[in-house]
């Protein structure tokens, strides 16, 4: 009984010691973001990786996403003639929730896990202590470039894989189900507003910040060689897969 | 231009360097030798501020490093030029972008400019050719030479060499280890080396000073440490798995699972 | 050529951006507020429902949305958009209407032909709302005090020996009240036999008569006369019998209140003014078959050219299952002359052939009116009929045609029923009819002659409020 009490204790004060790292690794980004240089060209680099690379897979993860969500929908709401809501339906879903919801969580598996992993082959290879020895911050030269290509690419993709997602279930309803596209479109866009577009938006910078941040945190605190880079992967998409999740509810609960 | 006053500093309650007392001086060549686990590249992460200690004072060139903050690190770093281990190059940049980092970040110059400095400094640690290759396409001798060639593109007062003819084969050691004295006569830099490696110690140093149990037991020429009555230096220096270092150790672990 | 990462992520960012832009103009809210159009307040009573951006609608087609509700003096204003090039007279009309599924509330515009536009920035106030549910319950509820304060004042009155005194005495008037409708019921019924009586002898003779019976046409049309005559008799005395209840009620908190309340309930009958209701009690002389039938229908008109008529139907003697024997009591009148005591002296029993149960028939059928011509389908009489109505002269005159039991189950000539029949709406609430029943089986078909009276919703109620209240 004590044991498990000791070994709680013990997991709490992990979890509040890295929660502390996460946190101060963001203040630190953000002293070190707002002093010059900026490093543009690291940016552009890094929404490369996160975003642009990861675009095919967060389109198609949309569509059928789109796809199903209309096939089920009109499942649901046949049973009481409701089947012109479908598109109200796929549009809300889409832009509210999935839309960030799933994109995040595709950018942690693809590009949150490469950041940790990279970082983390910095660090067991002293790359990172080369950058100190090279009189460069590495939160510097390494995160904040990350945490600014992962909070802009984000809300873009998010974008990218509404307007899929929305025509996905377009296609669905109209094509295979036989649904009326005027009608189908006319709700897709009457009970849309663009408050729900912009709050999916804002949940994607949200999201991309995290994912980076975790990244980089666990690429940052990686140890123990080769092993350790790969504990770093596995740890950065399980916590902010985690993270998204849970902000994703905190968030539309406090925010929208 | 080095002076490391009572220096201690532990990694999870586990002492590692425990009252460091060393001086370094102008333009000389310290090899700091000991066994491996004793943490000596920690020592040099000190010199350098990436890391800092718990107690006691450092100072570069009459600086306190310890006091510094991360701007006064910065540009304390710069007359610092260091050689990695495993080389440490950014395997994301090609070789002469590597050797040209420094020059990127803290110059206004432009990269021809830089390319040009990049060629030259490799040049001077015996390579051509190689500017536009990855870090991953070259051998491990090769990676050195290209980290030497990094640590003096900023021409720093300062080199600062990790363990420099670890995991090489003897001939690209030695040549490794003619660079290093090159690079100081040509450069005139104060080198600081640490090493287990005692052919290299012998070869490169002006001062030997051995680092055990996170103090430094003993410091003089190569000639006085090679005759030195020190038993711990003495076991080290001659290479034998018997003697003080590994009774020391071998009690301490039969004291551990002892208890 | 070889996309640079700038490139890439400039495409990427290009694309997001435009989609954004694409979407934000795709989006209900946005997208009106580009084609600004004309402005219209409109000013509706009500419009719970109505939110903004609800569509604007003219014959189903949508000529703007609604930009802004607020409320002045008490009535809803609500500011529209008119993007459609559409001008709106004047004399239109704007109705809150409801469509789809989630009952999504929008504005109906019937267009006026006035010739008169309304500019921008013109006002349109709407007609009275149908009354709506929540008002519905308000006024019941206003009823609801009405009926307290009644009985407030019914307790204040009964309250001591006063009170018992003049409820005693209601309850008099009421009785006597009794009396004078039974002497009604019974002088009714001594005329208007009377004056089938020298109808059929009109009809029986009429062939003979013309020309060379002058006299009996003289007598016929004195008898006419006479009857009309006693009509006039009965309605007078009503209104003696009225006045005289009047009276007799002097409590003038009760008979307030009471006014107040009936008051109340007229309104709430008249917030269903659009649903009529007709009850009308009629009875029908079978000649040939020496048989009578009578009826009460009820018609209710929820639409002009809608209706549905229920009717309660006393059999006659020839119809249903053809095993048991009835006795039938004829009435017969030997008294003279109208004023003097009427009583039935003579009671014929007559045993009729094959007889039936006395059940009453149900007829419940469902109407459609054109113009002066109405369709009836349902149930008549207990099986499926059909009618035809017609009216002549100002709803004077009708004529009716209805066919039922098609099988022929309930007659004996195995036809289906046929019954043409004519009514005259001489006085307001009384008619007489005649026509010729199941004129398919000739075994049973019958010439027939009756009258009937008929109330309307709006007669029961000035009833209602007459009859106790009036002074």
């Amino acid at each position: 009984m004590l044991r498990i009490l000791e070994i709680l204790g013990q997991l709490i004060m992990v979890f509040m010691e890295e929660t502390g790292k996460v946190i101060l690794l963001f203040g630190n980004s953000l002293r070190w973001g707002l002093r010059r240089p900026f490093y543009v060209r690291l940016v552009v680099r890094q929404m490369l990786e996160i975003g642009v690379n990861s675009i095919p897979v967060v389109l198609i993860t949309a569509t059928f996403t789109g796809m199903v969500l209309a096939l089920q929908t009109h499942t649901g709401f046949q049973r009481f003639n409701a089947e012109s809501l479908v598109g109200t339906v796929v549009a809300l879903s889409m832009t509210r929730e999935l839309g960030p919801v799933l994109t995040g969580l595709i950018v942690a598996g693809r590009a949150g896990s490469a950041i940790a992993a990279e970082l983390g082959t910095m660090r067991v290879t002293e790359q990172i202590d080369a950058l100190y020895t090279l009189a460069t911050n590495p939160v510097k030269y390494l995160v904040v470039p990350r945490l600014v290509a992962g909070t802009l690419m984000l809300p873009v993709m998010t974008v990218l894989s509404d307007i899929v997602g929305i025509y996905g279930g377009f296609f669905v309803s109209v094509k295979v189900l036989d649904a009326n596209r005027t009608i189908y479109l006319r709700r897709t866009w009457d009970f849309l507003q663009f408050s729900d577009i912009y709050s999916g938006l804002v949940k994607a910078a949200f999201f991309g910040l995290v994912i980076s941040l975790i990244g980089c945190y666990k690429g940052f605190h990686t140890r123990g060689g080769a092993e350790g880079v790969g504990r770093a992967t596995t740890g950065s998409v399980v916590v902010s897969s985690m993270m998204i999740l849970i902000s994703d509810y905190l968030l539309t609960a406090i925010l929208f | 231009m080095i002076k490391i006053v009572d220096l201690h500093k532990s990694f999870q309650e586990k002492p590692v360097l425990q009252g460091v007392h060393l001086e370094i001086r102008d333009g000389e060549s310290m090899v700091i030798i000991g066994w491996s686990g004793t943490c000596k590249s920690v020592l040099i992460k000190h010199i350098i501020g990436i890391l800092r200690p718990d107690s006691g004072r450092l100072y570069v060139a009459g600086e306190e490093v310890t006091l510094m903050n991360e701007q006064e690190l910065n540009r304390m770093r710069k007359k610092f030029g260091m050689l990695f281990q495993s080389a440490a190059l950014f395997d994301s940049l090609s070789v002469w972008e590597n050797v040209g980092f420094g020059l990127k970040q803290h110059t206004a110059l432009s990269n021809d400019e830089i390319f040009e400095i990049a060629t030259e400094k490799l040049a001077m640690v015996g390579l051509y050719g190689v500017e536009e290759l990855h870090p991953s396409e070259l051998s491990g001798g090769m990676q050195k030479r290209v980290g030497l060639a990094r640590a003096i593109a900023m021409e720093p007062e300062v080199l600062l060499y990790d363990e420099p003819t670890t995991g090489l084969d003897p001939i690209n050691a030695d040549m490794i280890n003619n660079l290093i004295i090159e690079m100081r006569e040509k450069l005139k830099v104060t080198s600081v080396a640490i090493t287990h490696d005692m052919v290299s110690a012998y070869k490169i140093a002006d001062r030997i000073a051995m680092l055990h149990r996170g103090k430094i037991i003993e410091v003089g020429s190569p000639e006085e440490i090679r005759t030195t009555e020190n038993p711990y230096v003495r076991q080290f220096i001659s290479g034998n798995a018997e003697g003080p270092i590994t009774e020391d150790l071998e009690k301490e672990l039969m004291e551990r699972s002892g208890k | 050529m070889k996309l640079t990462a700038e490139t890439k992520v400039g495409i990427i960012v290009f694309l997001g951006i435009m989609i954004l832009t694409y979407m934000s103009f795709q989006v209900g809210e946005f997208r009106v507020s580009k084609k600004t159009g004309k402005s219209i307040n409109l000013i509706f009573d009500s419009v719970a429902g109505l939110s903004k951006d609800a569509s604007v609608q003219v014959a189903g087609v949508e000529i703007g949305k609604v930009y802004d509700i607020g409320l002045k003096e008490g009535k809803a204003h609500v500011n529209v958009r008119i993007y459609a090039d559409i001008d709106i007279d004047r004399k239109s009309k704007a109705y809150i209407r409801s469509a789809g599924l989630l009952g999504d509330k929008y504005i109906d515009i019937v267009l006026g032909n006035s010739g008169d536009y309304l500019g921008n920035g013109g006002t349109l106030v709407s007609p009275p709302e149908s009354e709506d549910i929540g008002k519905l319950v308000g006024k019941l509820s206003s009823i609801a005090d009405d009926f307290k304060e009644v009985s407030t004042a019914l307790k204040n009155t009964l309250g001591g020996a006063e009170g018992e005194e003049s409820i005693r005495r209601i309850l008099e008037n009421f009785r006597d009240l009794g009396i004078t409708l039974n002497r009604m019921v019974d002088r009714n019924e001594e005329r208007f036999t009377h004056i089938m009586k020298n109808i059929d002898e009109l009809s029986g003779h009429l062939n003979q008569t013309l020309g060379a019976h002058r006299e009996d046409i003289d007598q016929a049309l004195t008898n006419a006369r006479t009857a009309s005559t006693s009509l006039k008799n009965i309605f007078r005395k009503v209104d003696e019998g009225q006045g005289t209840m009047g009276r007799l009620i002097n409590e003038d908190d009760l008979s307030e209140n009471l006014n107040q309340a009936l008051v109340s309930a007229n309104d709430v009958l008249g917030v269903k003014k659009k649903y009529r209701t007709f009850v009308s009690l009629r009875n029908e002389a079978l000649v040939e078959a020496n048989d009578s039938k009578g009826y009460i229908s009820l018609q209710l008109l929820p639409r002009k050219d809608k209706f549905y008529l229920f009717e309660l139907v006393s059999p006659e003697g020839t119809k249903g299952d053809l095993t048991e024997t009835r006795t039938v009591s004829h009435i017969t009148n030997r008294g003279t002359g109208a004023g003097s005591d009427f009583f039935p002296v003579d009671v014929t029993q007559t045993v009729e052939k094959e007889k039936t149960s006395d059940r009453l028939m149900y007829t419940a059928m469902f109407g459609r009116r054109f113009g002066q011509t109405s369709l009836r389908l349902g149930l008549e009489e207990n099986t499926g009929g059909i009618g035809i109505d017609h009216t002549f002269f100002g709803k004077r005159v009708g004529l009716h045609f209805d066919l039922w039991d098609f099988e022929g189950e309930n007659s004996f000539g195995g036809s289906a029923h046929a019954k043409i029949r004519a009514d005259f709406n001489f006085l307001k609430y009384f008619y007489l009819h005649t026509g010729y029943d199941n004129f398919l089986n000739t075994e049973d078909s019958s010439l027939f002659y009756g009258a009937g009276i008929t109330f309307n919703d709006e007669d029961i109620k000035d009833l209602f409020s007459l009859l106790p209240v009036s002074r």
